[in-house]
């Protein structure tokens, strides 16, 4: 739900750019078919397809923030995955990468960090793991409080 | 448009054309100035609700954001819970409950968070 969201947003901000629109066009597809696969218990192949939307090039027009949003949305969702399939290692390494791309204080950062906890707990790092947790914690307070003021326009 | 509605616009209309007296004047503005005025103290009565957080609240997040505190905390706290010799993760998880309990504070009574 949340992705659908991001990507009819992003979609609406890059207007009618050809390469950029494609992108998010296939971004929202990879989205809706990995949505269908996990429904149906293929997590691998699910997780399959958004590896190959993080590992295509983003065109041109798209703006950097839309780009990172997009694509740390897509490392968190890859990193759940992972953790679904046993796989913490894996699910620590996408969430490195998603937090490669840039933090800001917003739900894609507390999110990559709240996996990147539990791949570390899931790999006994529990000190560590811990942390991410208080830092994932820091950003949704921070966000509540942007919430409480404006309404929840942001 | 209704008859009345008609002839009260072509009435206002042709009030407004041409000269007016001195006096006739002095009392439009004053008129206009007393419109400019109410206009001007709803719309401070607009901005004191903002400002005292009067806009509704978007309970959805709100809630999801308290939920995803409080989450966290239980996760903090499990830790520690495992180890029970590491004052440092005590503390963690103390300040994670704070920030469970705070946030829960804050929830506007708008809003009905259904706490797991």
């Amino acid at each position: 739900m949340r992705t659908a969201l991001v990507l009819v947003f992003v979609a609406a901000c890059l207007g009618c750019g050809g390469g950029a629109t494609r992108w998010i066009g296939d971004a929202g597809r990879a989205h809706a078919e990995a949505d269908a696969l996990e429904r149906s218990g293929n997590l691998e192949r699910a997780g399959d397809l958004l590896q190959d939307l993080v590992s295509r090039p983003v065109p041109a027009g798209v703006a950097p923030q839309d780009a990172r949003a997009v694509l740390q949305d897509t490392y968190a969702r890859l990193a759940n995955l992972a953790l679904k399939r046993g796989k913490p290692a894996d699910a620590l390494h996408f969430a490195d990468e998603g937090l490669r791309l840039g933090e800001a204080q917003d739900v894609f950062a507390s999110s990559l960090r709240a996996f990147r906890g539990r791949a570390l707990e899931a790999l006994g790092r529990d000190a560590e793991a811990a942390r991410e947790y208080e830092a994932a914690q820091a950003i949704a307070e921070a966000l509540l409080s942007e919430a409480l003021v404006d309404g929840g326009v942001r | 448009m209704k008859p009345a509605l008609t002839a009260l616009l072509l009435l206002t209309a042709c009030a407004g054309a041409g000269p007016r007296p001195a006096a006739e004047e002095s009392s439009s503005d004053r008129a206009i100035a007393r419109a400019e005025e109410q206009r001007a103290e709803e719309l401070e009565r607009t901005l004191s609700a903002l400002s005292a957080g009067e806009v509704p609240p978007d309970c959805p997040r709100v809630c999801g954001l308290v939920e995803q505190i409080c989450e966290l905390s239980q996760r903090i706290c499990a830790i520690s819970g495992r180890h029970r010799d590491d004052p440092d993760l005590a503390a963690r998880c103390a300040a994670g409950e704070q920030r469970c309990r705070r946030s829960r504070e804050r929830v506007p009574p708008a809003c009905s968070c259904q706490a797991r």
